[in-house]
């Protein structure tokens, strides 16, 4: 069997764990609780959001999506982490956990010969080059906030510059 | 091969400070989550308290000496004052019903930023001095010792608070946790630790009339730059008078939208329908900021800062006063102005000169809503409106928490957005209206250090409009506050790039159809109606 094929059937097992796990890393127990408890999308936009990101994430691993689709699955996830801890290694850490569960799902299903096999080794680089798209989406969203904290100050004050002369 | 972790060790490891009871977690000042210090020039010009450089991040906050004291003799007094602070000390029973209704918690999972737990910060200390139970059983009656650390605290989460009163509507007591953190600021304000994104503004109004601070001359410029857009687009020159005599009705906005993008575009909106109606209005340098920083300060300052409007409408002569699209101008205006500097005997009941409708609602405060005049416009079609100037836009409405929660002005926004454009749509539900998610950045908290607690604060509001852009292609926000318009456009590019802000009085600029207009082909911002 292919284990892309079988990785797909075990979607929803995998995406659990990987969800318990970052919100077991981020959050206070309570917290988490209620981030994987509540349901109403609006009542609860962090935990759904995390959960659409890696779902997001993990389909096109699988099917082996193009870097943009990869990167607004990314985005999801990383603009809440950037607002909610300042250090990258913190905010990113959820992306190690990942290779371990699939492993995991792996041996249980297939043994561990299965450690050995090209698709898995594929599948491996995959995530570790994803780590680095996701170093480059954490560093953009950074960016956004200093940027908007310009763009806000100049729009704040838009008629006195344009007393000034220093606009139009 | 290095041996990984498997996924349940991994699940093990935690990032996260091992779970302690709350009162033993300090809070950390990690920059982005905490507002500058006020600077102590702001602090004399309005004889505050302490002044003295520092900086929450200071190890030393250089309180003064006999602190403690001053804080529990504040406290007693606000508790014999207040009669509802007294019962917010005492009915909490911690049912959790108010818990995940705060939008700074759902977006930071700080527990501390659950209202119960935001409230229980002050509430402890109470119970450790002014209760019996916790003078006996100190912490196990949840109560505890006053320390430096327990100031940090207060400030760290007290101003996390946008006083939006989200959570007091879903307590089954009502207490309204936005009234424990102004008290909890207020008696921080006796030690000197308050911020200067609040004081700042409170002294420039005091001085001169508005929040940044702009002289009487400034302020006439920036009207004339308005004046001048306004011609470019309409081809029609208008004229609004400046500290007239005699004018019946004095016009007071916030001063956000006389130099602030895109509050600026509102302005023009404002000053068009009177031009159109022939309205016989005054705008006044003194009188030149609706906003009122006070309100976040203390109940003081707010009084203080209030009294200007009434002091110029009696100066001027005003029959009455019409107010613009501004948040917590209106929840004084609505919850305290009458009965801290009212009753204003020396104006009449507010009587539309277009329409001839009496606002009965402002017989006592002689102040009516532009969107309450506007809507009432509108339904006696006293004004012409193309609606299709606004087609390119669809538009969604961000209810601030001032004027929907705090003064139940839900209807008439929504009434006028569905005459001046086609294309409408509200967000979910529990959402908009009386349930509606704060910006983020309200009360006094709209300062850039703070960026990424607002962007953190302001998710649960940007997701569902994120729903809507989405489902409808939505690519306006509109709103009725002068700080939603400084700070949703920030939070728009964070979370929903795509999404522009306005007021509403903006698009019903756009659809005005003037006397003697030339044919309209830009709309305020200058850009084709294409
Ligand atoms: S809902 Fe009211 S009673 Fe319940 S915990 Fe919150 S403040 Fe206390
Ligand atoms: S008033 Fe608003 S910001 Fe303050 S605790 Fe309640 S919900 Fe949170």
């Amino acid at each position: 069997m292919h284990i892309q094929t079988l990785l797909s059937d075990k979607e929803a097992d995998v995406l659990r764990k990987w969800f318990y796990a970052l919100i077991k890393q981020m959050y206070p127990q309570q917290t988490g609780n209620f981030f994987s408890s509540e349901k109403d999308p609006f009542a609860n936009p962090v935990g759904t959001k995390i959960y659409d990101g890696l779902q997001g994430i993990y389909n096109h691993l699988l099917d082996n999506d193009e870097d943009d689709k990869m990167s607004a699955s990314l985005e999801d996830i990383i603009r809440v982490m950037v607002v909610q801890s300042t250090a990258p290694s913190q905010g990113l850490s959820f992306m190690f956990s990942l290779k371990d569960i699939i492993r995991n799902e792996l041996i249980g299903e297939l043994g561990k010969d299965v450690l050995g096999s090209e698709e898995l080794i594929q599948l491996e680089r995959q995530i570790d080059g994803l780590l680095l798209v996701a170093v480059d989406v954490y560093h953009d969203c950074r960016e956004k906030i200093y940027a908007n904290r310009v763009e806000e100050v100049k729009r704040n004050n838009f008629r006195l510059l344009q007393r000034a002369n220093l606009i139009d | 091969m290095a041996s990984t972790p498997k996924p349940e060790e991994l699940a093990k490891i935690s990032y996260n400070p091992p779970e302690r009871d709350w009162m033993d977690t300090k809070p950390q000042f990690r920059s982005g989550t905490w507002c500058y210090a006020s600077k102590p020039d702001s602090l004399k010009s309005l004889g505050l308290p302490n002044p003295r450089k520092w900086s929450p991040s200071d190890e030393d906050w250089k309180l003064p000496e006999n602190w403690k004291e001053i804080i529990f003799e504040g406290l007693r007094e606000r508790l014999h004052k207040f009669r509802s602070l007294r019962l917010f000390m005492d009915i909490c029973v911690r049912c959790g019903a108010c818990a995940d209704k705060c939008h700074f918690y759902l977006g930071t999972g700080d527990p501390k930023n659950m209202p119960v737990l935001r409230a229980e910060l002050l509430r402890s200390v109470y119970r450790k001095d002014f209760t019996m139970a916790g003078k006996i059983l100190g912490k196990f009656a949840g109560a505890r010792e006053l320390t430096e650390d327990v100031i940090k605290e207060w400030f760290y989460y007290f101003f996390q608070c946008t006083e939006c009163r989200r959570c007091s509507l879903f307590c089954p007591y009502g207490i309204d946790t936005a009234e424990i953190t102004i008290i909890g600021r207020e008696l921080l304000n006796l030690i000197g630790c308050n911020i200067d994104w609040i004081t700042s503004p409170a002294a420039n109004c005091y001085r001169t009339g508005n929040h940044l601070g702009i002289q009487p001359h400034a302020l006439v410029d920036m009207i004339d730059f308005c004046v001048d857009d306004i011609k470019e687009v309409t081809g029609i020159k208008i004229e609004p008078t400046i500290n007239r005599k005699g004018a019946e009705i004095l016009f007071i906005a916030p001063s956000g939208d006389v130099f602030a993008d895109p509050g600026t575009y509102t302005m023009m909106g404002y000053l068009m329908l009177f031009h159109e109606l022939g309205l016989d209005y005054t705008l006044s340098t003194y009188a030149s900021e609706g906003g009122n920083f006070g309100l976040f300060n203390s109940h003081e300052m707010m009084k203080r800062l209030n009294s200007k409007m009434y002091a110029e409408a009696e100066r001027l002569g005003a029959k009455w006063i019409l107010g613009g699209e501004c948040g917590h101008m209106w929840r004084v205006i609505h919850q305290y102005m009458d009965t801290m500097n009212g009753p204003a005997g020396f104006m009449e009941q507010p009587v539309s000169p277009v329409t001839g409708t009496r606002f009965e609602n402002a017989k006592s405060t002689k102040m009516v809503h532009i969107t309450e005049f506007t809507s009432d416009l509108i339904k006696h079609n006293a004004i012409k409106l193309d609606s299709s100037r606004n087609d390119q836009l669809r538009v969604t409405f961000h209810d601030s928490c001032n004027v929907s929660r705090a003064m139940g002005l839900i209807e008439e926004p929504r009434y006028i957005l569905n005459h001046v454009c086609n294309n409408f749509f509200e967000m979910p539900e529990n959402t908009i209206k009386e349930e509606t998610f704060c910006c983020g950045s309200g009360s006094g908290l709209n300062t850039d250090e703070f960026m990424e607690m607002r962007m953190a604060g302001g998710l649960p509001r940007a997701n569902a409009v994120r729903h809507v852009h989405d489902k409808h292609g939505v690519n306006l926000l509109s709103c009725i506050c002068a700080i939603d318009r400084a700070v949703l456009p920030s939070l728009m590019d964070y979370w929903v790039p795509g999404v522009a802000v306005s007021g509403v009085h903006e698009l019903v600029g756009n659809a005005l159809v003037m006397r003697g207009e030339k044919e309209r082909t830009l709309d305020l911002r200058m850009q084709s109606f294409e």
